[in-house]
């Protein structure tokens, strides 16, 4: 399997679909700030839209974090439209839903089932820069946790300003005392 | 004397390097509570003076020591001070000092007796920039790498100046702590009562952000 962490975003011009209104988005729109993007199979599917639900209940916790969501299925921004007309979930969401139906952003990413003609459910977390800095796939029946890709933006952030001098904390009250463990080169 | 399990054999031999380096009496304070944080730390405690006769140790009972109790913040137990005999400590450690931080406690008995290495003028002069008091805790995961040294930073810079307090927290023991700064990650860093910065720093940086922020 490719390793992806690092993958910079290519460009790619799809329609979004955000609250009614449908315009043309590109990597430009994408870079200069923490961007998840979250593949899913598709509209008018069960799994997807308790995903997006929870997102978009969420999506002003990431936006604290300076994170923004752009939902992905390989349906076209008609069919975005036709499910938020249909769906009250789907109505609300507050954040972008890219229409991908040429495939050009899920094949960028190795998530296309070309058969199926749909993305796996997939979720990659980009810096500013527009790398990679996370990513998950699943199998399309498992669903995923908004609230662990929340804390897994705060992490990426956190490491992003602090580099790699923070250690996480595992707070376990009661917590046996470790074993002293004397570093002599600082001391003599 | 019991031993403290926390001092093995090799940590002995270790410590005892460090000690013979001890050219001034150190005097440790502690504050305990009744728990078993408590009990373990005086037992540590009284097995490390064993092992220099530079070093003496008091234990005080609440309410003893009004003044020392609320220097040392007293509401975090355990607290012992690292500090020269009769003054009030500077060089404060809250909880047991395992893990990495053991070496943050055997650094400020060796600033405080002497036996540490000498900072450079800069680093000195840095420190003396410090004008207004500072209550510096560095709150730590006994097992973070980056928590022991900077701790070890605070507390020479309270031992250099005078106006400076630096206190360790084991954050562990004290959630009520971690819960009101929303502490996730360790080192983070409060400044007089503040959260004042996360991760670990040099000295350099440490001094930098000290002089230009307070």
């Amino acid at each position: 399997m490719t390793n992806l962490i690092g993958k910079p975003l290519e460009p790619f011009r799809v329609y979004g679909y955000c609250q009614g209104e449908s315009r043309q988005y590109t990597r430009e729109d994408i870079l200069g700030s923490w961007s998840v993007l979250f593949f899913y199979p598709a509209d008018f599917t069960f799994v997807c839209p308790t995903e997006l639900k929870e997102l978009g209940q969420l999506h002003e916790d990431f936006a604290r974090e300076g994170c923004r969501i752009f939902s992905v299925s390989e349906d076209s921004h008609f069919v975005h439209k036709a499910w938020a007309d249909a769906s009250e979930t789907i109505r609300a969401l507050p954040f972008v839903m890219l229409a991908d139906p040429a495939g050009a952003l899920a094949r960028q990413f190795g998530v296309l089932l070309e058969e199926e003609g749909q993305a796996l459910r997939a979720t990659f977390l980009l810096n500013p820069q527009g790398e990679v800095v996370l990513y998950e796939v699943h199998a399309p029946s498992i669903g995923r946790s908004g609230q662990e890709l929340l804390r897994k933006v705060q992490a990426a952030r956190f490491v992003a300003e602090h580099g790699d001098q923070v250690c996480p904390a595992s707070w376990e009250p009661g917590a046996e005392t470790l074993t002293p463990s004397l570093d002599l080169v600082g001391l003599l | 004397m019991e031993k403290s399990p926390l001092i093995s054999q090799e940590l002995q031999q270790q410590l005892q390097l460090l000690l013979d380096r001890l050219t001034a009496p150190v005097e440790l304070t502690c504050l305990p509570g009744e728990d078993e944080k408590s009990r373990e730390m005086t037992c540590f405690l009284n097995h490390l003076v064993s092992l220099s006769p530079r070093l003496s140790c008091r234990v005080l009972a609440p309410g003893q020591e009004p003044e020392l109790e609320a220097a040392m913040d007293g509401s975090l137990l355990p607290a012992t001070g690292v500090g020269a005999p009769g003054e009030i400590p500077r060089m404060i450690f809250h909880g047991v000092p395992g893990g990495k931080e053991i070496t943050a406690f055997a650094g400020a008995i060796l600033a405080a007796g002497g036996g540490a290495k000498p900072l450079d003028r800069a680093t000195l002069r840095d420190i003396g920039k410090v004008k207004a008091p500072l209550d510096i805790r560095v709150c730590v995961s006994l097992g973070c790498q980056h928590c022991a040294q900077l701790v070890s930073h605070a507390q020479r810079a309270a031992w250099e100046n005078p106006r400076i307090t630096a206190h360790m927290v084991d954050a562990n023991l004290y959630p009520a702590l971690v819960k009101a700064h929303g502490i996730t990650r360790v080192p983070v860093t409060l400044v007089n009562g503040k959260a004042a910065f996360s991760g670990g720093k040099t000295m350099a940086e440490l001094t930098t952000l000290l002089a230009r922020t307070f």
